[in-house]
């Protein structure tokens, strides 16, 4: 029986661009869904990491249906935050404020039941990174998608206008 | 197709197996003051990581640090890291751990070394081998110290531009790694 993690896509942004989508990334074959971040700048000041999902006809889902939680917590002072936003059209953040090459990013995301028209797609995610003028954040946060819609793609983005200038991201199965 | 699908590159698409690879396991062989991983492969895998299971501990009271490496471990770097992690405590108490500049990476805040008392974590590594970024890494462990569980999350990064190529863990005590199972993947494709 094959095992352990299996690639299914990665995606790379070519030329500067809102979103860098990933479609058809999710199937029937898989529950979990590992997904890492390697690269991500944004030129705009105070730019966050964002997540939309795609539905299965390659629409980005942006109605008021995400809540998100996270913690934040910084190498450079103690005010830890937490973000905290219900009905929101997106999952934030995975990280902010990366707008040199070298900032970037590290993060781990794991998705859960994209395909199951009877449940929510769930997802949690851990990041560290660098915020322009201040220092490394880490990150741990969880999402929800609360739609029984069947999810097959990710569209990142820092706020859906801003042009990324560079990201990475690659997509794994958890058998 | 979405619009602006152009502008990516995709790869993929057929299930592509097997994609967490073994690089190396590491047991004790008597105390030691180190644990250095120097065959990081660092040109093929973007993404590592670390799983460090029952690592015992000589002295009380004692830290688990990190530090990097760009010459394979002929000498490691001693500055410009910066982490920051939460700490949940069983007794209710809860801290931020966290620190600029300084030099290494903290993995384990005092933890203990009584009966039954170990540290476990696994820790992601992210673009050592890239020039061009900073290193960072993410982490979520458990231990005990006194008879209190604790767990730390969060993370840490070598804000220097350079290619790693080793790292290594330590302690602020010398000679404190008396046990440990310790395996380095690569997560392929990342």
């Amino acid at each position: 029986m094959a095992g352990n993690l299996e690639f299914i896509k990665s995606g790379t942004l070519i030329t500067p661009t809102p979103y860098l989508e990933i479609i058809d990334c999710f199937n029937s074959n898989y529950d979990v869904y590992k997904v890492v971040i390697t690269k991500w700048t944004s030129s705009v000041t105070a730019d966050d990491t964002r997540l939309r999902f795609i539905d299965n006809t390659n629409t980005k889902i942006s109605t008021l249906n995400y809540d998100t939680a996270d913690i934040r917590l910084k190498s450079y002072n103690s005010n830890t935050s937490e973000d905290r936003y219900v009905n929101n059209s997106w999952i934030t953040t995975f990280g902010l404020d990366m707008r040199n090459t070298a900032d970037n990013i590290g993060t781990v995301l794991y998705v859960y039941n994209p395909t199951d028209t009877s449940s929510y797609t769930f997802c949690q995610w851990q990041s560290s990174f660098h915020d322009v003028g201040n220092g490394m954040s880490s990150i741990k946060g969880i999402g929800v998608l609360k739609l029984t819609t069947e999810i097959t793609g990710l569209a990142f983005t820092s706020n859906g206008v801003n042009n990324l200038t560079e990201a990475q991201v690659s997509v794994y199965g958890v058998k | 197709m979405p619009i602006g699908q152009a502008k990516f590159g995709l790869l993929g698409g057929v299930a592509d197996l097997g994609k967490l690879e073994l690089i190396e396991t590491q047991t004790a062989s008597g105390t030691v003051e180190f644990i250095e991983f120097t065959n990081l492969q660092e040109s093929t895998y973007n993404v590592h990581l670390l799983t460090v299971n029952n690592l015992h501990l000589a002295n009380n009271s004692s830290l688990v640090q990190s530090q990097f490496s760009t010459n394979g471990g002929t000498s490691y770097i001693n500055t410009q890291y910066q982490y920051a992690q939460q700490r949940c405590q069983a007794n209710g108490t809860f801290a931020d751990d966290k620190s600029v500049g300084t030099s290494s990476l903290q993995f384990v805040y005092f933890a203990g070394n009584g009966t039954g008392e170990t540290c476990n974590f696994y820790a992601y590594f992210y673009n050592l081998g890239d020039n061009t970024k900073y290193s960072y890494v993410t982490m979520h462990n458990n231990y005990m110290i006194s008879g209190v569980a604790i767990s730390s999350f969060g993370g840490g990064a070598l804000l220097q531009t350079n290619t790693i190529n080793a790292f290594r863990l330590q302690s602020n005590v010398t000679n404190n790694f008396t046990d440990y199972d310790i395996s380095l993947y690569g997560i392929a494709e990342s």
